[in-house]
């Protein structure tokens, strides 16, 4: 705690904010690109989002006004960045790869940095069948290791609602896994 | 907090195991340089010319805005001044037009000074047109009623004298 304490105080004042930037860089950037690259699938969509969440942090961090943790704050910047992504995707392709399993698929395995074998896809076909809150959670529990308090400040929903989607989202590529096999 | 770094090491493992997601080599090396340059030029302080900087800006821009409302102004107080029509005569010399489309005009003029130029513009043109196509009328049967008169000599001159030979 006291390290992202110092690190804030850092990254507000002007002497030492691009040192204190590239310690944040160095903390985060693998984190939040991984984040990132579950929503937006490919790896090439992931590396812009990325820029342009650091880009946000770095001219926001003035702004930030610490009623959350420092963490929280950017993963909230990733995930409301990854959305705007999608948002001007859909606006182009006319489908989105949040609500359509198929163009899911179809934008991971077209990707060139995805070679995962046929378990590893049919997992992937599982979690992009579930619901867009039920997919946030589970990918934000199980690969990003967050807590539920920290998932429920990003996505602003209550803790209660994460947990039982959570559940029902295990229960469910469990069951989706097995029927495959 | 979670303690970022004891993720860390395992996170791109983990992702390309169960979901086969891979990365390029060194990618977070070349992103994080990446990253810094996009930072650092965005927070570069931006180079202006030294007349547009505030200091010399903001009078530059008030004397342009000055001069264009003193020029507005200029032209504005002269086409009120000609706009002052007073009789159907400074109507006639300001605009030759005028007459197709008296109408339109008429409506920015005084019923007083309409009186007038349509009483102008009776004998002016009407009278004045009425009384030339009556002459030119006039003009048609005289010239008719000679020629005719000519023919009828000419024809009585060729038939006496054919009558008188024969």
């Amino acid at each position: 705690m006291n390290q992202e304490v110092e690190l804030i105080k850092n990254l507000k004042n002007p002497k030492f904010k691009n040192k204190a930037f590239k310690d944040l860089l160095d903390l985060y950037q693998e984190r939040l690109y991984w984040h990132i690259r579950k929503i937006v699938i490919t790896h090439d969509n992931a590396n812009d989002v990325l820029q342009n969440t650091f880009i946000r942090i770095f001219n926001g961090i003035q702004k930030f006004e610490e009623k959350s943790t420092l963490h929280t704050w950017m993963y909230r910047i990733a995930y409301n960045e990854s959305l705007r992504f999608l948002e001007k995707s859909k606006i182009k392709n006319t489908v989105s790869i949040q609500d359509n399993s198929l163009e899911y698929i179809k934008n991971l395995t077209e990707d060139s940095f995805f070679n995962g074998n046929e378990l590893q896809l049919k997992l992937n076909k599982a979690i992009s069948e579930l619901t867009v809150k039920q997919k946030r959670v589970f990918q934000m529990k199980y690969f990003d290791d967050l807590s539920f308090r920290d998932i429920s400040q990003i996505l602003n929903v209550s803790e209660s609602t994460l947990k039982s989607s959570y559940y029902s989202a295990v229960k469910i590529i469990e069951e989706k896994i097995l029927m495959q096999c | 907090m979670n303690n970022p770094n004891k993720h860390k090491k395992n996170i791109s493992k983990l992702h390309k195991e169960k979901l086969g997601m891979d990365i390029p080599d060194d990618f977070f090396a070349s992103s994080k340089k990446t990253i810094l340059n996009a930072v650092i030029q965005e927070e570069k302080p931006k180079q202006t010319i030294f007349w547009l900087t505030p200091r010399f800006a903001y009078p530059i821009a008030a004397s342009i805005i000055l001069a264009i409302a003193f020029t507005f102004w200029i032209q504005n107080n002269n086409s009120n001044k000609s706009n002052e029509i007073t009789n159907t005569k400074s109507i006639k010399t300001k605009d030759s037009n005028l007459d197709d489309d008296f109408l339109i005009r008429s409506l920015i003029v005084s019923d007083s000074e309409m009186e007038t130029y349509l009483d102008n513009y009776l004998i002016n043109s009407i009278v004045i047109e009425a009384e030339l196509s009556e002459q030119q009328l006039e003009n048609i049967f005289i010239n008719s009623v000679i020629i005719e008169d000519s023919l009828i000599d000419s024809y009585l001159d060729k038939s006496l004298i054919e009558n008188i030979v024969l």
